[in-house]
């Protein structure tokens, strides 16, 4: 099983790298190889590939071998920017026991325990969540991303129980799959941090680490909604049922979230908040895929988180890289910054043009596709076509401000030239070469760790990476300590273009899924790994397992095949009472079932019966 | 209703209650682990030996996790809102509610007694949901609320297969762990448990008495003051001026302004802000805004 591997490698270094956490340098070597070998371990995942576990099974699929690959590698590049720039110590660790946990639960064909799964892994945030100082207030922080995730995993485990069994009578009320919906999609938005439930992420944009929010605010819910999307595909989408207000719930989410997210980003005026609410503003997509309830959106929505990660990735990278370069995340005081960054520059171009893509693009096709099959016609078509385009402004505000006259500190900042090991020194002493004063008197108290200008609270947020100067050689081995103390040197002169590198790599890797590369769409349009016994669909022919107790196992099982037909409301029989068998003649057959009436209520169809509801499943 | 069933859901349902009742954290710990210990057991028919053993060894790690953060500590939650009575009665009805109402509208999958734990659990657990000033009462909340969903999953759909076990050992551990490291951090930042900055002001009064001289039990002077405005931080000279922001640095005790001038470096960073100032809930008497002292002008000899 291809999938063990990345599963050993992802675990295992997340573990190590953690026990290994008082010894910085030893921990952070075991973070950066075990991403490295995550990344590759996700490559040489075989899609179909079958592990069975007991009763149950894992199965690779296309999609998940993609998610994974993409996390390992750009979680990657965002450790090495924040090693340049703003470190996190426990990012590394963080990073593979999250892609561990996810990399499980989207090889789990149950929704429940896939989910569990998702939350366990999200869980591993916290570490990244918290950063010295620590405050009470931090610490409130992060209790609020504890309470968003477990609440939205209790009340999405309650979701999918409640119509994972034989529903008998209740079968015939579409209310039951609706409220069951409603929990599992709400649980999605709440855990997106989506309008109204976007507290919890706002004060976590503030206070976390920019460079853990991928992970906070994208990759996590993102799974998270990929497998509410599986949920919502295999039990509710194929019922065709009318449940018009429960998806009316879901999409005014989703438009709130993609109007004033856009707006709420355009109105900040820290980039950590930019960075934040336009994540909450493209989650927005997300929730309109899970309102549209119908197959027909399986490809485009998946596709979108695919699109959506990524592009959320190189934007925060940007960010950070941004806000440790110029000592500021501030929008007015970040004037000049692209004519001083031009790397950078190019790197936010990419990024929008891989967030909004043009027509003819996968990121403008699933976008308008999944405004189109949510919201058909009306102002509030009109509403989301113009708020998802909103995100130009602010985009185009941070392009502005770049291209204003410098101000005082992005002269400061350093500037992207590659430079030697000797010209660290010359730059340490800062910006008082430049003559600015400011940058020269708080560093003067803080100290600097290579990024001219940057302090050390800013720079090196949990741990400052040691002064390769200050440490004192050890008995290793000359030309060992040499190369080390050299590589040290070059790679602290040259934070700045390092950063702004891997800022546009990420940028490009968002651009090529952007534009339907790297297999993007045909792994998006791959199923979902099939549970071992379906606890949720309706397959043909497929009769219900047992039930547990003798008693009732003669309503779901003497009652007939089941059948695609909608859940009819005008009961002629009421046979749908669990201990009342129905004739397998009232039941319509799996040839009639497969081509369902839009409008359930106005079929003909034929006598309802319990194996309407999901199958349970095998207990 | 078997003997089996109902003594573990009794057992859950008391654990649950000790755990949000109980003021000494670590019986709290105790608690939870017996919560989380005897889930398992409720279902119909029983899980596995081994995945019955995987969720009981998950719930005494991940109570061991919470217990070595708590084990050098002497730190007191608040316990119970509402009162150890209240929750029990609380409990007692969520218990006949999710009883009587097992399958919600269909026969389901898994025995009632696992529905009507789930219910009770997710009643005790709502209060300090809502309202979590404490850290560790709010994680240990939060991971009852998750196994009281998952008992009410096991009512409805049946005893879990062991891969699910698995991965709900998986998640307490997870839970717990997370309670055990925001502890960890909210008692470096605080010296409690509770998600603020300042300090519970009835144990300083019944610590030691403020008198002008006397030093605090946190090494800080404190100085009686009339009238002292939440918003403003007494220099060295006794003139107030107003702050803002993350920088103020005096606590509101009454009539009397704690002042952070023997304070250590770390006592910049765990200031309160704006925001973090005591609350009414822990403040004995409300604040009411009064005008900054004004400096007494020195008298002719």
């Amino acid at each position: 099983m291809s999938l063990v591997p990345f599963l050993a490698v992802a675990f295992g270094a997340a573990a190590a790298a953690l026990i290994a956490r008082g010894y910085r340098r030893l921990s952070l070597a075991i973070g950066l190889l075990g991403l490295v070998a995550a990344t590759i371990a996700a490559l040489a995942i075989v899609p179909g590939d079958r592990l069975g576990v007991g009763p149950g099974r894992l199965e690779a699929t296309e999609f998940g071998r993609l998610f994974l690959a993409l996390g390992c590698s750009t979680g990657l590049i965002i450790a090495l920017i924040g090693l340049a720039t703003a470190w996190q110590r426990n990012l590394p660790a963080a990073l593979l026991g999250g892609f561990g946990a996810i990399g499980l639960a989207l090889a789990i064909g149950d929704s429940i325990t896939a989910l569990m799964a998702i939350l366990a892994g999200a869980l591993v945030g916290s570490l990244v969540t918290i950063v010295r100082p620590i405050t009470a207030s931090n610490v409130q922080v992060a209790s609020r991303e504890f309470r968003a995730i477990a609440v939205a995993g209790a009340i999405a485990i309650v979701g999918m129980a409640w119509i994972a069994r034989p529903l008998g009578p209740l079968a015939e009320e579409p209310t039951v799959f609706g409220v069951a919906y409603m929990a599992v999609a709400l649980a999605a938005a709440i855990r997106f941090g989506a309008i109204p439930f976007h507290r919890w992420a706002a004060r976590l944009s503030e206070s976390a680490p920019e460079i853990a929010l991928p992970l906070l605010l994208a990759w996590a819910p993102a799974a998270f909604a990929v497998v509410a999307l599986a949920w919502t595909d295999r039990s509710i989408a194929p019922l065709l049922l009318p449940l018009q207000v429960e998806r009316s719930v879901v999409l005014t989410v989703g438009v709130l979230s993609i109007v004033l997210g856009a707006v709420a980003a355009w109105l900040q005026d820290d980039l950590e908040h930019i960075v934040g609410y336009s994540i909450v503003q493209d989650a927005g997509f997300v929730i309109l895929g899970l309102a549209i309830l119908d197959p027909i959106a399986w490809q485009p929505t998946r596709t979108w988180i695919l699109v959506f990660v990524v592009v959320k990735t190189a934007f925060a990278a940007w960010a950070v890289a941004v806000r440790t370069r110029f000592r500021t995340g501030s929008l007015p005081e970040l004037g000049g910054w692209a004519r001083r960054s031009p790397g950078l520059g190019l790197g936010l171009l990419l990024i929008v043009v891989a967030t909004l893509g043009v027509p003819g693009l996968v990121a403008w096709d699933v976008r308008s596709r999944l405004v189109d099959l949510s919201i058909t016609t009306g102002p509030l078509r009109l509403l989301v076509v113009v708020g998802g385009l909103a995100s130009l402004g602010y985009y185009g505000r941070i392009a502005l401000a770049g291209l204003r006259p410098p101000s005082i500190l992005v002269l400061a900042g350093a500037t992207e030239r590659p430079r030697r090991a000797a010209e660290v020194d010359r730059s340490d002493v800062g910006a008082a070469t430049d003559g600015i004063a400011i940058a020269a008197m708080d560093r003067g108290s803080t100290g600097t760790t290579g990024l001219a200008g940057v302090p050390d609270e800013i720079s090196a947020d949990t741990d400052p990476p040691p002064r390769p100067g200050l440490r004192s050689p050890r008995p290793i081995g000359g030309a060992l300590t040499r190369f080390e103390s050299t590589a040290a040197s070059i790679w602290r002169a040259n934070r700045a273009p390092i950063a702004s590198a891997g800022v546009l790599v990420l940028a490009l890797t968002a651009l090529a899924v952007g534009v339907g590369g790297l297999g993007g769409p045909a792994a998006a349009a791959a199923p979902a790994p099939e549970p071992v016994a379906p606890t949720e669909t309706f397959v043909p022919g497929q009769t219900e397992p047992a039930s547990p107790t003798p008693s009732e196992s003669r309503a779901p099982d003497e009652s007939g095949p089941p059948s695609f037909a909608p859940i009819p409301t005008a009961s002629t029989g009421g046979s749908g009472t669990p201990g009342e068998s129905a004739s397998p003649t009232e039941v319509a057959s799996p040839t009639e079932g497969t081509t369902p009436s839009p409008s359930p209520t106005t079929t003909s169809a034929p006598t309802p019966s319990p194996s309407f509801a999901p199958t349970p499943s095998p207990s | 209703m078997s003997v089996l069933l109902g003594l573990a859901a009794i057992v859950t349902v008391a654990g649950a209650l000790a755990a949000i009742a109980g003021r000494d954290a670590r019986v709290a710990v105790v608690g939870l682990v017996v919560a989380l210990s005897a889930a398992p057991f409720l279902a119909d028919p029983l899980p596995t030996p081994a995945a019955i053993a995987t969720r009981i060894v998950a719930a005494l790690l991940a109570g061991y996790l919470l217990f070595v953060v708590l084990r050098e500590t002497a730190v007191v939650t608040r316990g119970s809102l509402v009162g150890l009575p209240a929750e029990t009665l609380a409990a007692a009805a969520a218990f006949v509610i999710g009883y009587g109402t097992s399958g919600l509208g269909s026969a389901a999958l898994g025995p009632p007694e696992a529905s009507a734990t789930g219910f009770a659990l997710a009643v005790i657990a709502v209060a300090p949901i809502v309202r979590g000033a404490d850290i560790f009462r709010l994680g240990v909340a939060l991971a009852i609320l998750v196994t009281g969903a998952e008992l009410v999953r096991v009512g409805l759909a049946g005893t879990p297969q062991p891969l699910e076990q698995l991965m709900t050992a998986a998640l307490t551990v997870g839970l717990l762990g997370t309670v055990a490291v925001l502890c960890a951090n909210v008692v470096a930042a605080t010296g409690g448990l509770t998600m603020r900055n300042e300090r519970r002001l009835s144990a300083m009064y019944e610590a030691h008495p403020l008198t002008p001289t006397a030093p605090s039990s946190f090494g800080r002077s404190l100085r009686p003051r009339r009238s002292a405005p939440v918003h403003a931080l007494e220099d060295p000279a006794g003139a107030a001026a107003p702050v803002s922001g993350s920088s103020a640095g005096a606590w509101r005790i009454d009539e009397a302004v704690m002042r952070p001038d023997d304070a250590g470096p770390a006592a910049a960073d765990d200031a309160p802000s704006a925001t973090d100032l005591p609350s009414l809930d822990d403040a004995a008497v409300p604040t009411e805004p009064t005008e900054p002292t004004e400096p007494t002008e020195p008298t002719e000899p």
